[in-house]
């Protein structure tokens, strides 16, 4: 990318427009993974360097939920203020195509600014109609399984355990759900692993040169996984909630209606502007009347997922 | 409790991720993962709730459920007063 000439991402859903050379280099790096969606014909959000103003003394707060911090919005209806100082980010959904207007942030790690530069993305697509998804999602014959449950619930091991057993891995952590098609696109870099994990299963695939991320696990890139990590998109038509690990055998059970709407919810994430809510609010009533649901308790035979 | 007045207005509170299972809506507080589920009448209530006012609710319930007029206001009433108390809507102020 070159600072001032306009760039697509996500696959033409995002275009940026005079933004810096670092805001450019940030979005590269965590935003840039437009081969795994559908082209897109026109972009719905606009990225732009232009000044992000100030709240309105009227503005009503709100707080938003990243990974791993939250953050305070201040704004209303289709206008709000986030980042540094609370205004270093300036996020409209009110016309076409939405805007973000991200300044360059005013302490050179960034603060808070980056966070309000992916919650802010992050709400305009939703506002878009796609759900992001927290969800371990593999897939067999073209057909998807979205694994959720909480941080340590067995996701990433599942994903894992999946792929030896002949499925092949869309997603480790992070993904897309468009709930007009009912696919699911791949949104993150790699399996993340603990290093007796890697050192296995890097060693089997060959891997070289692993990117360790913040929690201390190594990366390893979906192409070293050969075709177990060859599949970007699929059809999401199952979604798993792991429970608690027990002893004994593997146990499948049917997942009550309330438990779908929480499990969906939380693997989607809680929107903060009244347009994303409506939107996604839309999306997971699609995805409750269209996909199967499922509680799996691993046990201590790991039948799950069960091999081909 | 005191039966409201008619004019007043009751808001979801924001935040509130509303889910509709046709026999209930489910309401899920993201802030504190509680979970609040409504039956029919307060399913319609809920669908309602930023359009009308309190005497506005009660009209539509007691047409919908063939319900005396007083009966469904007291069950607004009790149910406003549950939703105001658990956080999951808010009163408009003039």
């Amino acid at each position: 990318m070159t600072p001032g000439r306009p760039t697509t991402l996500a696959a033409g859903r995002i275009a940026v427009r005079r933004a810096s050379r670092e805001t450019r280099a940030w979005l590269r790096w965590h935003w840039d993974h437009g081969q795994n969606l559908p082209p897109a014909a026109t972009p719905s959000v606009v990225v732009t360097d232009e000044g992000a103003g100030e709240p309105p003394p009227s503005a009503e707060v709100r707080i938003a939920r990243g990974d791993r911090d939250a953050m305070e919005w201040a704004g209303a209806g289709d206008e709000w203020w986030g980042g540094e100082l609370g205004r270093s980010v300036r996020l409209v959904l009110g016309g076409a195509p939405f805007e973000v207007h991200a300044c360059s942030p005013v302490r050179p790690e960034g603060g808070t600014h980056w966070l309000a530069v992916h919650l802010a993305l992050t709400e305009a697509m939703r506002a878009g109609g796609y759900l992001p998804m927290h969800a371990a999602v593999i897939e067999r014959a073209g057909v998807a399984t979205a694994i959720v449950g909480p941080s340590g619930a067995g996701k990433s091991t599942a994903a894992m355990a999946a792929a030896r057993r002949g499925w092949r891995v869309v997603a480790e952590d992070l993904a897309w759900v468009d709930p007009g098609a009912m696919t699911v696109h791949r949104w993150d870099r790699g399996i993340r692993l603990h290093d007796d994990s890697y050192r296995r299963l890097g060693a089997e695939r060959g891997a070289r040169a692993p990117h360790r991320d913040e929690g201390g696990k190594r990366r390893l890139p979906y192409a070293g996984l050969g075709d177990a990590g060859s599949c970007s998109s699929a059809t999401l038509a199952h979604l798993v909630v792991l429970g608690p690990r027990e002893d004994g055998a593997t146990r499948r059970e049917p997942l009550a209606p309330r438990d779908r709407v929480r499990a969906l919810w939380e693997a989607t994430g809680a929107p903060f502007t009244d347009r994303g809510r409506a939107m996604a609010a839309a999306g997971v009533q699609r995805l409750l009347e269209e996909l199967s649901f499922e509680l799996v308790r691993v046990g201590s035979d790991s039948a799950f997922p069960a091999g081909r | 409790m005191t039966l409201p007045s008619q004019n007043r207005r009751v808001q979801p509170a924001a935040g509130i991720l509303a889910t509709d299972l046709g026999d209930e809506m489910v309401l899920l507080d993201p802030d504190t993962g509680m979970m609040f589920g409504l039956n029919g009448t307060g399913r319609l209530m809920w669908t309602h709730l930023e359009r009308c006012t309190v005497g506005e609710l009660a009209t539509r319930l007691a047409e919908s459920f063939d319900v005396e007029p007083t009966r469904a206001a007291a069950d607004v009433d009790a149910l406003l007063g549950e939703l105001l108390a658990r956080g999951l809507a808010r009163e408009l102020t003039e």
